[in-house]
């Protein structure tokens, strides 16, 4: 559906995309996830046209799309972090409006315009003026832009950021439902719960690179690897030392008195890691294994003291 | 030099009441304006200035003090976000 | 022509709720009311403080001095009135990100940049009218002399509706050009002035716009041949800014 070639992007000597690459299967949810600045909403203005771009290729639904960027760019709908409207406009006015430039039969419009207000709960605030709506409800009215004329394709920038926590439920269960409906969704987040729970596919970006893109399932398999969170009484500076001194442990994060062992064979590691930390002469408060969640995959990749 | 009558005076004032009925449009207009751009300033936030200097303004600056409040006071919803 | 459609729309709301259209209708009235009235009542005022020969001067106005009195009002603070106001034409709509909706449903620069440019044009153009038939029967009600007539305000009236056809290009383009609508207002407004004192020079005025002020004042030979390569710039100038208008809009990063 989507396929980026070593897209490149630079604001004057500021690299934001360093040539990445990426495909996105029709029908699925492509996660993207990164820190804030790590160029995740640079791709998505690139890939719904609104930026130009400094090398590389797109094609969508394998078209080029810079030579088709009119005919590709209507079944797109996008939804920006920071959406604006004008203001002076009422909701009706502004989803009228986007149909108009759509070109939608503006009989079935003033139907869908109604149903559509219905669907983000803005009926009664129709007739009022923009300006005056809170954050969530702008967000909520763009995703009624996003969503006009069924697009193929929907790009959604951190589509839950300014919902409260019940908007944010719905949110997720709007997605899903997409997903039945075949609709591509290209979503970026840095909340990696939502990533979890929705995506088919995660890409991991930091400084304009991207560090891997993996089904949620494989990455899981791969990257499945269960930490050992080991809790002491007094500060374990020693203890550290001594147990990075093995072989079979990977790295090992601190947190304070806390602190998680990362090991390079589980089965391994559960024997043994009892015994080497009961042999430290320190006394542990708690001791548990963790499954690892995308949340550690995620810092994992982007602290760049850790080896991969 | 200058020269005074009741004549001269007599013309003044039969000259400014028979311009008087083309005065009503520009006082309408004046004034409409005026009125208006209090209504917008007391409804809406006023930018760069405060509301009673905005007031000012329009108040005795005449038919330039409104169109002046107009395109740079009145905080259009345009553009607040 | 949907773009086209929509935008010419969404710019009528914007001007009514920004209170654009009562801010240019005001703008071009109010000096074809005041002006010739000031030219009336001024030596009335002054009669006993100014001496008698000043007066002359003053009384004699006749309708052709008032109608140029009141362009020349109109080119002054209507230039002003008219780039400030619409200063912001594209570059709010770029720097306050406004486009990224309609462009990323599709909207075409051109439906976008000509709906604009349009609709101001004729906006611009019928207040103008307005405020020169207005002018006409006040002139008409309170000076006598002169050879103006209907004819000759109408022909003066094409003459400046065209002259800022030009400047509202001019500040399209300039608009599309800066991220600030104010550079661009206050660009338009030194070349529009500046440009005025080419007038002077009888070889190279008529290949500027500002000629066509120079000729609308001209009461008897409004239209003249000297106007042929005036009219045909104006007409290129526009063509052209609108057209580079549309090619930056479609370049230009809108999020």
């Amino acid at each position: 559906m989507i396929k980026v070639v070593g897209l490149k992007k630079s604001y004057g000597r500021l690299e934001a995309l360093k040539s990445i690459s990426f495909e996105v299967e029709k029908g699925s949810v492509f996660g993207f996830i990164g820190l804030n600045g790590a160029g995740k909403t640079t791709t998505m203005n690139i890939l719904t046209g609104l930026i130009r771009f400094n090398g590389g290729k797109i094609f969508i639904k394998g078209k080029d799309f810079l030579k088709n960027k009119q005919e590709l760019i209507r079944t797109i709908g996008y939804l920006p972090e920071t959406p604006t409207f004008y203001n002076y406009m009422n909701a009706y006015e502004y989803l009228n409006f986007i149909a108009r430039i759509i070109g939608c039969d503006l009989k079935k419009t003033r139907k869908s315009v109604g149903k559509l207000l219905e669907m983000i709960k803005l009926t009664k605030h129709g007739k009022r003026r923009i300006g005056g709506y809170s954050r969530g409800m702008k967000q909520r009215l763009a995703l009624a832009v996003a969503f006009m004329n069924s697009p193929e394709i929907l790009f959604l920038d951190e589509p839950a950021s300014a919902l409260d926590p019940e908007g944010r439920v719905e949110m997720l269960e709007l997605i899903e439902s997409l997903k039945d409906d075949k609709i591509t969704i290209f979503l970026s987040t840095h909340i990696l719960n939502d990533a979890e729970r929705v995506c088919d596919k995660i890409c991991i970006i930091d400084e304009g690179k991207i560090l891997l893109t993996k089904n949620l399932s494989q990455l899981y398999e791969t990257y499945i690897q269960p930490i050992f969170d080991v809790e002491f009484e007094e500060d374990p500076e020693e203890a550290v030392n001594s147990l990075k001194k093995l072989s079979w442990i990977e790295s090992i994060k601190e947190n304070g008195r806390r602190i998680s062992i990362y090991v390079k064979d589980i089965d391994h590691a559960k024997k043994e890691i009892l015994k080497e930390i009961s042999k430290l002469n320190t006394n542990v408060t708690s001791y548990q294994i963790r499954k690892s969640t995308l949340e550690d995959i995620f810092m994992r990749m982007v602290s760049k003291n850790e080896i991969i | 030099m200058i020269h005074i009558t009741v004549i001269d005076i007599n013309f003044i004032i039969t000259e400014i009441l028979r311009l008087l009925p083309f005065f009503i449009p520009i006082i309408i207009i004046q004034y409409g304006l005026m009125i208006f751009a209090l209504v917008q300033l007391f409804r809406n936030e006023a930018a760069y200035l405060p509301k009673w200097g905005w007031a000012l303004i329009i108040i005795f600056f005449g038919i330039i003090g409104p169109v002046v409040f107009l395109i740079v006071g009145k905080k259009k919803e345009i553009e607040n976000d | 022509m949907r773009s086209f459609k929509a935008y010419f729309k969404k710019e009528i709301l914007e001007s009514v709720r920004g209170n654009k259209y009562l801010i240019l209708f005001v703008g071009t009235i109010f000096w074809a009311l005041m002006d010739p009235l000031m030219l009336k009542l001024l030596p009335l005022i002054l009669k006993n403080y100014l001496p008698a020969d000043l007066i002359v001067l003053f009384s004699t106005f006749n309708r052709d001095t008032a109608f140029q009195t009141f362009l020349n009002d109109l080119f002054q603070i209507g230039t002003i009135i008219i780039a400030l106001t619409l200063m912001g034409l594209l570059s709010n709509e770029v720097s306050l990100k406004k486009l990224v909706f309609p462009y990323s449903r599709g909207a075409s620069p051109a439906g976008v940049v000509l709906a604009k440019y349009i609709h101001y044009t004729i906006t611009i153009s019928l207040f103008i009218l307005i405020a020169f038939l207005t002018n006409y029967f006040y002139i008409n009600r309170l000076f006598t002399g002169g050879m103006l007539s209907i004819e000759i305000a109408l022909k003066s009236s094409l003459l400046y509706i065209l002259y800022y056809s030009v400047l509202l290009s001019i500040l399209l383009y300039f608009s599309s050009l800066f991220k600030r609508g104010l550079i661009a207002g206050i660009s338009v407004l030194v070349l529009g002035y500046s440009l005025s004192i080419f007038n002077q020079f009888e070889t190279i005025r008529v290949y500027l716009p500002n000629y066509l002020l120079f000729k609308a004042a001209d009461i008897g030979h409004i239209f003249d041949n000297s106007l042929i390569p005036t009219v045909i710039i104006s007409f290129c100038i526009i063509i052209l800014l609108v057209f580079f208008s549309i090619l930056r809009m479609k370049k230009i990063d809108v999020a």
